[in-house]
């Protein structure tokens, strides 16, 4: 921190020496009076609030509530001059007036026209400054307020999902305070772990140090989002996944003078939208006359639950052949039989006896709701927006607590004297989050395995709460109720975002900026297992465990920025030089033990000292840089832009400390051209192209030589890479904006994206003793093309009616691997499914995949064709020649096997009717990793539309994937115990019922197969609102003039979806590990994402 | 504001900004990890890497992979679920190991080598450090010799283990340079004869005389005090152990030099058992901790029934494998059973009411005995991790005098069978009487009981040279598919019936009926 101090100290002082220095042309003298109004030209409403100023001399003034500007012109400046006076409101085209400047007053009126297309929006990302997007030669798309307060999103990033063609946003753990992932243009990295695979975020100048889950998307003035190198280079080497900055309200735009309070209140129910399939039948014998003891054996005796035994359909031996354990499982004992009980037993009988909907015990609906207080003033030479925001969401699983958070928020505009800002905005957030386990062994995967007929609220032996073992004759695994309710895990996250930017602008030639800024998350997270905690097997929690961890992290950034510009002609020049710092720190520390000495205290001093057990980390990272950029204007017409950054890093090795990034861009506006003979019709064409280069970084400690200390012992664990550079990304997009009559927009993008220099571990040979090194192996390929459609269907007084519909398809693949293919994704217990392969697209699955085809038989096989028949689920199964794949039951099939005599004479036993896996080979010793499936979906769709008639207003907003595959683990593993839906059999005839082993062998052992391939295409109705304002002249009579607005509405999030994918939600992924939700759609027990229905109440005074 | 004036004032600014660019500096420390230059510059720091070689060996052989797929391999311990490749590798007929780096078992032979490789690669630095005049000082008293002869016998250790484990690896002692090594695969009886020379060495090292102070409890976790001569008793262990074991078949087993192993295991470990203590996080052992655990495995009936005397095994063997499933043991050994139906449980083994297998992958794998001998193991991976046991020293002593003269050394051998046989397992003693096949069948069945979780892959390296594995069973493993990609050498792989590497005979045929003449 001392350096960092010390550094904007020095920044400090530098900037106020050159204020000191040069402040005598400041001082003014007399003035001349500059006075009118400002009103929309279409309505003739006055608009307040709106900028007028004198662009040469950066002086003017905002209009009050009547549309109203006035303000002096020191005489000092007044030499009867040519000035421009130039008019600015958001979301209306600027006008500029070229005035003799004089003594006296001076009296102009002018009326705004409506910018309905946003070409005058003013981009500040990735730009040389504010710049009109009309003007843009790259691709920087613009999330206004107006488009996010119809329904505020609950996290900022998931406030551009369907807002911006080419971003994917995945919200792959729908768990209340989880953020959601963010692709843009397909993938810049293969293996992201211990770093962020997602975009550069900046909140209000606060280059963030962490994720945003912390900020609230309630005061959100505006997203801007640059989503490749072709824009972002002026970010270097953190900006090759794209840039997203938002901006917050800062009261600003209201008319001077004006204080605005505004009060919003939204109170809502979540609910869980889509189910998943359970098994509500069975495959025991069974006496449906007595529902209190229907369970039978072969004898025909009544035995307990766990002891019953499977209804086999044909048997060739004694009627004894299955024995039950006692208090377990059923077991084949007849050794003259032919077939084992699971080949000829069917899940098709119907429980007699009370069933549960084990879905419905486990999630139960939550609520929702946020107060938003925000207070917003300006004066003549301050603005200012102060915000408390309140939240609370349950989620939808039962007892579960979800999310508190509480935020205030200040930001502050002041002017010194003319030309010389400062800004400040301050954030902090606090909250508590109540998580549940996800994954593997946590109570969604438990859910999966639960019976239909045993209530989970029943207690224990010693009247504890729910049952912990409820199956045991059937399954492993535990309660999911009982997890939830007696294993705790806490999340407490404090959040402070600062910044500060101090702006001298002595003329309009010339400015100064210098900015700082600072992000500090603290989190404490607790994971307390009671005391006597209830495990199916004997667990070290059983004792009580606690597990503590505690970390920070701390990012300061600071800038140093010189701009200049100049008009030579029609030719204007603008250029910046930049320097600018980065310092970020963290620091971890966590502690477990088990075996609480006291029940119901949790902290780690209540643990047993022979299970204590701490670890602790800490890291650094310093970056600094400089840009230059220059951008060219000609007329409005030909527009050029060019940038050269150096960046250098602590993260990168050695001796590839320093690296350098580029952009050039160019755009033509044709529509601008005198020649252009359309102007009628198509008022704006736009041709652009960019070339950009930026960089992604490596983790913290890959390019050291790690050792690791474990167990009190050291060894070898990562070898250096003092080479180690950051993934270098090139991107060229080109594309053109057509703008129809002031009515519609089409824009079209077409990407291509390099990224070199992959960051992955490379394996080493072992005698060397160190397993991995952090290397640049390979390179990723991106090709995208994207496209938007807004049209402004009717823009009346009283009604109006807009529509986007957005569009983008990508391909991603691996051109370049320079260490051997690998399996890649979630770990091998949840099915490592992905497989990083040169020339394979980044997105692959491979794995087991069943023969669906006589045509892929394997070569030795290929002579036996006659005697395998495609069943009705499609696959190619081994019927034996003169059967049909009908026969199973009919003519007693299952269970036996087809012994098929191959082509190398070789006599092959596979089992009947059951799928056989595909090979490259020979049988049966070939190949069997297959590709099997591609999570890249083939292109998204998105598509909202508003209409408002005098204060009501619809929105909508769909949002649609086509193609993309998903893997879906859990329901795979609940092939494991039989108890997937899919397991059922009744409805089908006897043709086409399969037996139990049928679904064990899909299973697979729950190795990676094409049979849990699904398609995760989908629709959703996103967000859905309808709102009603009543203005002042409604409210007049009840409230008097201090209530200027009243809003109530109904909003619907994530309302429905249309899909054919059998999970809670095709929106999934895991966002752990080595890569993000966008990539690995990979279903495996994540906290689904849930219907959110709520009204809300918002009072302006 | 002129331009002159904007000029200079654009200068100084710029001017600025150079004086603050390039003056950030960018080296940062790593502070959480050490590296080489921290771990063997330092004479103390060398020591501890030298120390924490034997807990990698310990993670390369005792954790899941392989421990948990060699018992079941074995036939000693059976599981029908696809951790760790148990199921695909113990199923009947027994299929080739699949060595591709795709393969979702791939870490079977994978982490033991790269664990293997990565302890010997502690211990050469640390002898590398010592061999350039490095001295390990603690005051006044020097501690580099005890520090050279526990780098030496880690490396044997893991050598040994290569040896024992694949077709064909590699030696890499202090001396190679890896700078300008050239992969040169050798047999395992040529690892094995490397492996042996470097656990002399580290014998001969600790012969020299009493170390300065005893070898700290950290290195072998909670072996503390552990003075030259207990170490050389440990060593011995070892080498009697891995000299029997790297035999692959019948015939090499009753090659291997039984005189030496003898007179290892003759002046080996004097506790009943040995082995470090378990800390619940980094010292663990597969076989106890997860191999105890009702849901994962049970005893074979291959090996635990028999002892049967009522038919069980018998007709169990008689039943196609397909249609193989649970029975209830009924015998004399208390280890297996207690007195009675066979319901109860013995001191070795509880009887389970309940098997948590599968129908469908196999009724065969179907047991309800689950071992429990180390049972304290199971909840927290606590307590003492028996890796040596003294009946395993005793047996090999009995094993090696059984080949060298069956007549002389019946006597012998029958008390040393008995000293377990009776004393652990309350059976009747066995008699020279008993024919050759019955006490070689008894010898074989107290050593894989008294053995039984307890060293990774014992009861393997046992069973594959007494010639018991079912047939096809993988006898050794190929070179890791990730080792061959980066050496850009050709796959391969062993195991399968008729495949190399897979073992030659069924089991069945060499299961020796009861005798009827013989006391139970």
């Amino acid at each position: 921190m001392n350096k960092t101090l010390r550094r904007f100290t020095v920044l400090l002082i530098g900037a106020l020496a050159l204020v000191v220095t040069f402040s005598g042309v400041l001082v003014a003298q007399q003035a001349a009076a500059l006075q009118g109004s400002v009103t929309d030209a279409r309505s003739g409403q006055v608009l307040p609030g709106a900028n007028v100023f004198i662009k040469e001399l950066q002086i003017g003034s905002a209009t009050d509530k009547d549309g109203n500007f006035s303000f002096l012109v020191p005489a000092t400046l007044v030499r009867g001059q040519q000035v421009t006076l130039q008019v600015k409101y958001v979301g209306y085209k600027q006008t500029t007036e070229t005035i003799t400047l004089s003594s006296g007053v001076i009296k102009r009126d002018f009326a705004l026209t409506e910018d309905v297309l946003g070409m005058q929006e003013v981009v500040v990302t990735g730009t040389i400054g504010g710049t009109f997007k009309e003007k843009l030669p790259f691709t920087v798309d613009r999330v206004s307020k107006a488009d996010i307060e119809h329904a505020p999103a609950k996290t900022a990033e998931s406030a551009i999902r369907g807002k911006v063609a080419g971003v994917k946003v995945v919200q792959g753990s729908g768990m209340p305070g989880r953020a959601a992932e963010v692709q843009m243009r397909g993938a810049t990295s293969l293996n992201t772990s211990g770093r962020s695979s997602g975009p550069l975020y900046i909140v209000d100048g606060v280059i963030l140090g962490s994720g945003t889950v912390d900020i609230d998307a309630l005061n959100i003035e505006n997203i801007e989002v640059v989503k490749g190198a072709a824009a972002a280079s002026l970010y270097g080497s953190r900006a090759a996944a794209g840039v997203v900055q938002i901006t917050t309200s800062r009261g600003g735009f209201l008319p001077e003078g004006e204080t605005r309070v505004n009060f919003r209140n939204e109170y809502g129910r979540n609910q869980l939208v889509n189910k998943i399939s359970l098994s509500k039948r069975h495959a025991f014998r069974y006496n449906a006359a007595r529902p209190d003891s229907p369970w039978v054996n072969w004898a025909g005796t009544v035995v307990p639950r766990a002891n019953r035994v499977l209804d086999t359909l044909y048997r060739t031996g004694r009627t004894d052949m299955y024995v039950t354990i006692p208090g377990g499982f059923r077991i084949a004992r007849d050794t003259t039989m032919t077939v084992s009980g699971a080949n000829t037993s069917f899940k098709d009988k119907e429980f007699a006896g009370k069933l549960y909907d084990q879905i419905d015990e486990f999630f139960d609906p939550g609520y929702y709701y946020t107060n938003t207080l925000t207070v917003s003033h300006k004066s003549r030479n301050t603005n200012f927006m102060a915000s408390l925001n309140n939240r609370r969401e349950s989620g939808v699983i039962i007892s579960h607590e979800g999310l508190r958070q509480q935020s205030v928020r200040l930001n502050v505009d002041h002017k010194f004297l003319e030309g010389l800002d400062l800004s400040l905005s301050v954030f902090h957030s606090t909250s508590n989050n109540d998580e549940i386990q996800e994954e593997s062994g946590g109570p969604l995967y438990e859910l999966t395995y639960m019976p239909p007929d045993i209530d989970l609220r029943q207690p224990n032996a010693d009247g504890q709460p729910f049952l912990i073992w409820p199956d045991p004759g059937q399954s492993l695994e535990a309660n999911p109720l009982y997890r939830v309710h007696f294993n705790d895990r806490t999340r407490i996250r404090k959040r402070t975002l600062g910044s500060g930017t101090m702006r001298w602008a002595p003329s309009r030639m010339f400015d100064i900026e210098g900015n700082f800024s600072y992000d500090r998350l603290d989190q404490d997270y607790k994971n307390y297992y009671i005391k006597g905690f209830k495990t199916v097997n004997a667990s070290t929690v059983n004792s009580g465990s606690v597990y503590i961890s505690n970390s920070g992290n701390e990012a300061m950034n600071g800038s140093l920025t010189g701009s200049f510009n100049y008009d030579i002609g029609d030719l204007s020049t603008r250029s910046k030089a930049r320097y600018l710092f980065e310092l970020q720190k963290t620091r971890f520390a966590d502690g477990s033990g088990n075996e609480l000495l006291i029940g119901g205290i949790s902290t780690l001093t209540n643990v047993s000292k022979a299970t204590r057990d701490v670890t602790s980390s800490s890291t650094e990272i310093r970056a600094e840089g400089y840009y230059f950029i220059t951008s060219l204007d000609f007329k409005g017409r030909y527009i050029a832009d060019f940038l050269i950054r150096r960046d250098g890093s602590s993260l990168f090795g050695a001796d590839a400390r320093w690296q350098t990034y580029y952009r050039a861009s160019a755009a033509w506006r044709l529509a601008q051209e005198p020649w252009w003979f359309f102007s009628d019709y198509v008022n704006e064409m736009k041709l652009r192209y960019s070339i950009g280069t930026a960089g992604t970084r490596p983790a913290f400690a890959a390019q050291y030589e790690v050792w690791n200390l474990s167990g009190g012992a050291v060894s070898k664990g990562t070898l250096g890479n003092a080479g180690l550079k950051p993934e270098f990304s090139t991107e060229q997009e080109f594309g053109f904006d057509v703008g129809v009559m002031d009515r519609v927009l089409v824009e079209v993008t077409y990407s291509n994206k390099v990224t070199k220099d992959q960051i992955d571990q490379a394996p080493l040979l072992s005698y060397f003793g160190y397993p991995n090194q952090w290397k640049n192996i390979g390179t990723v390929e991106t090709n995208t093309l994207e496209a938007s459609l807004k049209a402004f269907l009717i823009q009346g007084r009283d009604v109006s009616l807009s529509a986007t519909v957005l569009f983008d398809q990508s391909t991603q693949k691996i051109t370049e691997l320079n260490v051997p293919a690998y399996r890649f994704g979630p770990d091998q217990q949840s099915g490592a499914v992905f497989y990083m392969k040169k020339d394979e697209t980044l997105g692959a699955m491979y794995g087991r995949k069943w023969l669906k085809s006589a045509d892929n038989l394997p070569p030795n096989l290929k002579n036996t064709s006659s005697a395998w028949q495609v069943n009705d689920d499609g696959y190619l199964v081994p019927v034996g020649d003169g059967n049909s794949w009908r026969d199973g039951i009919a003519k007693k099939k299952w269970g036996t096997n087809v012994i098929l005599v191959g082509s190398d004479g070789i006599p092959y036993t596979l089992p009947w009717g059951q799928p056989v896996r595909e090979m490259v080979g020979l049988w049966p010793t070939g190949n069997d990793w297959l590709f099997i499936g591609n999570a890249i979906p083939d292109f998204n769709l998105a598509f909202n539309t508003t209409f408002r008639y005098k204060g009501f207003t619809a929105y909508l907003l769909f949002d649609a994937q086509i193609g993309g595959e998903i893997y879906n683990l859990t329901r795979q593993w609940a092939y494991r115990d039989l108890m997937h839906g899919d397991n059922d059999q009744i409805g089908k005839t006897d043709e086409t019922k399969k037996p139990l082993s049928y679904y064990s062998t899909l299973y697979s052992t729950n190795l990676t197969n094409s049979h849990f391939v699904e398609d995760g295409t989908y629709l959703k109705l996103r967000e859905l609102s309808i709102r009603y304002s009543f203005d002042r002249g409604d409210l007049a009579p009840i409230f008097g003039s201090w209530v200027n607005r009243v809003t109530i509405g109904v909003i619907g999030r994530n309302l429905f979806t249309w899909t054919d994918y059998t999970g809670y939600d095709p929106e999934v992924g895991r966002s752990t590990g080595q890569g993000n939700a966008t990539l690995f759609r990979f279903d495996g027990y994540y906290y689904p994402n849930y219907r959110n229905i709520s009204g809300s109440l918002e009072i302006e005074f | 504001m002129n331009y002159s004036r904007i000029m200079a004032l654009g200068s100084l600014v710029l001017l600025l900004m150079v004086a603050l660019s390039g003056c950030m500096d960018l080296a940062v420390e790593n502070p959480n990890n050490p590296n080489r230059t921290t771990a063997v510059t330092e004479p103390k720091d060398v020591e501890s890497l030298i120390g924490g070689s034997f807990l990698t060996f310990w993670q390369a052989t005792q954790l899941d992979d392989p421990a948990m797929t060699l018992q079941t391999m074995a036939d000693v311990s059976t599981s029908s679920w696809g951790n760790f490749g148990m199921q695909d590798l113990s199923s009947e007929p027994r299929m080739p190991f699949i060595n591709a780096t795709y393969y979702v078992y791939d870490a079977l032979n994978r982490l033991p080598w790269q664990r293997l490789y990565r302890a010997v690669s502690s211990a050469n630095d640390g002898l590398v450090a010592i061999k350039g005049g490095m001295k390990i000082m603690d005051g006044t008293k020097d501690n580099t010799r005890r520090a050279q002869a526990f780098a030496k016998f880690v490396q044997g250790l893991c050598h040994a283990y290569a040896a024992c484990f694949f077709d064909k690896s590699l030696i890499i002692d202090e001396t190679i340079d890896l700078t300008t090594y050239q992969a040169v695969w050798k047999t395992p009886a040529e690892v094995m004869a490397a492996a042996i020379k470097m656990l002399d060495d580290a014998e001969a090292l600790a012969n020299q005389g009493a170390f300065a102070d005893p070898l700290p409890g950290a290195w072998i976790n909670g072996v503390s005090n552990l003075t030259n001569t207990e170490f050389v008793r440990v060593i011995r262990s070892y080498r009697a152990r891995f000299r029997a074991s790297v035999a692959r078949t019948v015939a090499e087993r009753q090659a291997v030099d039984w005189t030496k192993v003898i007179a290892d295991a003759q002046n080996g470990i004097t506790v009943a058992e040995w082995g470090p203590q378990g800390d619940g996080n980094f010292w663990w052992d597969a076989l106890k901790f997860r191999g105890q655990n009702t849901t994962w495995m049970r005893g074979d009936y291959y090996t635990i029934a028999i002892a049967d005397t009522a038919g069980g095994l018998t007709s169990w063997l008689n039943t196609p494998v397909n249609q193989r499933t649970w029975f209830v043991i009924k015998g004399p050994d208390r280890r297996i059973t207690g007195s009675g139906a066979g319901t109860s449980s013995g001191t070795y083994y509880t009887y389970v009411t309940s098997s948590p297998f599968r129908d469908d992958r196999g009724t065969y794998h179907h047991s309800l005995y689950l071992h429990r001998r180390f049972v304290y193991h199971t909840a927290g991976a606590t307590g003492l991790m028996s890796t040596i046991t003294l009946a395993e020293m005793d047996l090999l002593r009995a094993e090696g005098l059984w080949y060298q003269n069956k007549t002389a050394n019946r006597q012998a051998v029958v008390d040393f069978i008995n000293k377990y046989r009776v004393t652990n397992g309350k059976m009747a003693p066995l008699t020279t009487a008993a024919s050759d096949a019955d006490i070689w069948k008894w010898l074989m069945y107290e050593k894989l009981i008294e053995t039984a979780h307890t060293g990774s892959g014992t009861t393997w390296f046992d069973q594959r040279g007494w010639g018991r594995l079912v047939k096809g069973t993988t006898i050794h493993f190929p070179v890791p598919a990730r080792e061959l990609e980066i050496l850009g050498l050709p796959m391969y792989t062993m195991g399968g019936e008729g495949q190399p590497g897979g073992a030659p005979k069924s089991v069945k045929d060499l299961i020796v009926p009861v005798s009827s003449v013989q006391p139970y």
